[in-house]
């Protein structure tokens, strides 16, 4: 019995028989769970988006983000909206020819030579070294009358341990915040992680983005006064002072800079 | 270990306190100090553990006759692997925010040695049942722990208990100061020295048994 | 571009700690840490081992598992733990092999903590973080030394003060592991004001 068991022959059998077992419980763990998988994903996200908005989600988030979202993909050099059939040859597109922007990657675009620009030392002040070429922006319909009310900007930079992404709230004006959403961090729990306190992130709204000469003056600071500044976090410089620099980083030239003087000349189209 | 076959409740009360993994046996640290600065975190690590356990125990004590021995540990981490993969997949379908706040902890639970070491000490040589009940009784020991220890690190460390509050904070216009330090990695390290501590004592108190023997360190 | 890799390596030294910030490989950690010898030992082994898996697992992951790689729209990552775990159990068993037939001196003297790297998260965890933050084949080389060097360090560290705990008087109960695990919580208090440095 024991010698036959460590034959190397029935060692292979046993093996073989163990991996195609287990294989085929993982296998069919993942086929069965991926879309409700995806379905997860798509809702934390539309979830962020929409509490960026100031929009209060009760029932089918799907729903009301189809109702009130329109995802558009930008050129950051040039500040323009990429054309439908162009972005749907960057991030795919679906059955009807519509390009998929939500569930476009731009952190990992951004790691990529081909989809990346790398951003001079000096300028990068929020630290992430590269960045995609193109952006999703989430434009936030108006309901009642028509148009846009305001446009959902993702950004990122780092904080004191991590990397903190965000969804900024920009009003029509290309000027004014409307809200502000940070969605994933690392940041120390109470202290730093305080960013996704409400209590925090109300102080935004409100604010500007911009001094009279159009160069970026937001910035989280203590003892906060004026339109530009936001009080900071207690026990949390190094986050707070991650919080200005990405902002400064993706409202300045090389992040959405371009985009938002042609908001702010022609509103959001 | 005993080698005499041990009752159905005993092989899953016994890990309850007496042969507690993580208290007495010392396995499976890592991850029950990052997961437990809240509630929720520690509670689904705890399950999940509990459920790999319990199923990796029953799956490799049914199939222990066939398991060669030269190649044994390499089974068994494959069926541990493929129930985490499972486990994980679950948690990333049903609950999504939970899994991206246990990111890679998770998959740690594949190099949890109270999953190999139940498997190795216990499912190898009895019958699948009993192997289950013992994982079981190993998956709730553990869980136990986490969940104290999380326990006091959200009460004391955010007011909340399962994000619920009881101690209204500073912050939020109410009387308590948090205390920032619960929160932070360090504290598991005290809290867990603390419970030793407190084991020790209460165990010693209890029995006459000489426990010291049985602390084995962890391999 | 080498500032960025410098910045990486002493962020995963004493930033991001393996031992002390994200308790990976307690278990040998706790237990390996009683002699500083010892403790050398299996932390140059932890070093060699993490050089050898995080890039080979990066390799792996780029070319076979990531989304996209073999196929378009084929995503593999689902499998990456089962892989991950064969990969570093294999190079384990490889290096064992392979020391004892060139290199028997360092064998003989790594060779009994070889066996115990397999199930140390320390080494599957530096891996999953390697995935989880996209970093790309240098990254990962400096990551794989960073992190393992940062767990030698902790653990000798420990074994140090481990020695001349043996002198102290502690409340019965308390002494051994649970006096261990205090001082561990202490040294990651220590750690911790490293997170200040902006780099």
């Amino acid at each position: 019995m024991a010698a036959s068991k460590d034959s190397t022959s029935r060692t292979f059998i046993v093996i073989g028989l163990l991996c195609l077992v287990c294989s085929l419980m993982v296998c069919v763990a993942v086929v069965l769970l991926k879309p409700l998988q995806a379905k997860q994903i798509q809702n934390d996200r539309e979830l962020s988006i929409l509490e960026a908005a100031g929009i209060t989600v009760s029932g089918d988030i799907s729903k009301i983000y189809a109702e009130n979202i329109e995802a558009r993909l930008v050129n950051l050099e040039s500040g323009k909206y990429v054309p439908n059939d162009k972005a749907a040859k960057i991030v795919g597109q679906d059955k009807n020819g519509k390009a998929l922007i939500d569930g476009y990657n731009f952190v990992s675009e951004s790691k990529l030579p081909d989809s990346s620009v790398t951003i001079d030392s000096k300028m990068d002040v929020a630290k992430i070294r590269t960045r995609a070429r193109y952006m999703p922006v989430y434009l936030v319909k108006n309901t009642v009358s028509g148009g846009y009310k305001s446009v959902i900007l993702p950004f990122y930079g780092q904080g004191l341990w991590s990397t903190m992404y965000g969804y900024l709230a920009v009003a029509g004006d290309g000027n004014t915040i409307m809200g502000v959403k940070y969605y994933s961090h690392g940041e120390t729990p109470g202290l730093g992680g305080e960013i996704e306190n409400p209590k925090f992130t109300r102080q935004w709204i409100g604010k500007k983005l911009f001094d009279e000469a159009g160069a970026p003056a937001f910035a989280v600071v203590k003892n906060a006064s004026g339109e530009h500044q936001v009080d900071a976090l207690s026990g949390a410089t190094l986050t707070s002072n991650g919080v200005t620099t990405s902002v400064k980083f993706w409202t300045d030239s090389m992040g959405y800079g371009p985009y938002l003087q042609r908001i702010k000349k022609g509103g959001i189209k | 270990m005993a080698n005499e076959m041990p009752s159905a409740k005993e092989a899953f009360t016994r890990p309850l306190l007496h042969e507690n993994p993580i208290m007495i046996q010392v396995l499976g640290i890592c991850s029950s100090l990052a997961v437990t600065s809240n509630m929720k975190t520690a509670l689904v690590m705890g399950l999940a553990v509990m459920a790999v356990t319990a199923f990796s125990n029953l799956i490799i004590s049914s199939i222990r006759r066939w398991i060669p021995n030269s190649v044994r540990i390499i089974a068994q981490m494959t069926v541990i692997a493929s129930l985490v993969i499972i486990v994980d997949q679950l948690l990333k379908a049903f609950s999504y925010d939970l899994s991206k706040q246990l990111s890679v902890y998770v998959g740690l639970i594949i190099t949890n040695c109270i999953v190999m070491g139940r498997a190795e000490a216990f499912a190898m040589k009895f019958p699948p049942v009993l192997s289950f009940m013992d994982g079981l009784g190993n998956g709730v020991g553990y869980a136990l722990v986490l969940c104290a220890v999380g326990a006091v690190r959200e009460i004391f460390g955010s007011g909340t208990f399962f994000g619920l509050t009881v101690l209204p904070l500073v912050q939020n216009d109410g009387w308590y100061e948090s205390n920032g330090l619960m929160l932070m990695p360090p504290c598991a390290f005290f809290l867990i020295g603390l419970f030793i501590w407190l084991s020790n004592q209460a165990l010693k108190t209890h029995s006459k048994h000489e426990y010291d023997t049985s602390r084995k360190d962890a391999s | 571009m080498i500032e960025h890799y410098l910045s990486l390596f002493i962020k995963s030294v004493f930033i991001e700690n393996l031992a002390l910030s994200f308790f990976l490989g307690m278990c040998t950690f706790l237990a390996v840490s009683k002699k500083v010898k010892t403790a050398m030992g299996l932390g140059v082994a932890v070093i060699v081992v993490q050089t050898l898996a995080v890039p080979l697992n990066n390799i792996v992951y780029t070319y076979v598992l990531k989304p996209n790689a073999i196929q378009q729209g084929l995503d593999l990552s689902f499998l990456g733990y089962i892989t991950y775990i064969g990969v570093i159990a294999a190079l384990v068993q490889i290096l064992e092999m392979f020391l004892d037939k060139y290199v028997p001196t360092l064998y003989s003297a790594l060779g009994i903590f070889l066996p115990l790297i397999t199930v140390n998260c320390a080494i599957f965890g530096g891996v999953s973080f390697m995935v989880q933050r996209e970093y790309n084949f240098t990254e990962s080389v400096v990551y794989g030394v960073g992190s393992g060097l940062s767990w030698a360090i902790a653990v000798v560290l420990l074994a140090a003060i481990r020695e001349k705990l043996k002198y102290a008087h502690a409340p019965e109960g308390l002494n051994g592991l649970g006096l261990v695990f205090i001082t561990a919580g202490l040294m990651a208090l220590g750690f911790m004001s490293f997170s200040g440095i902006q780099l």
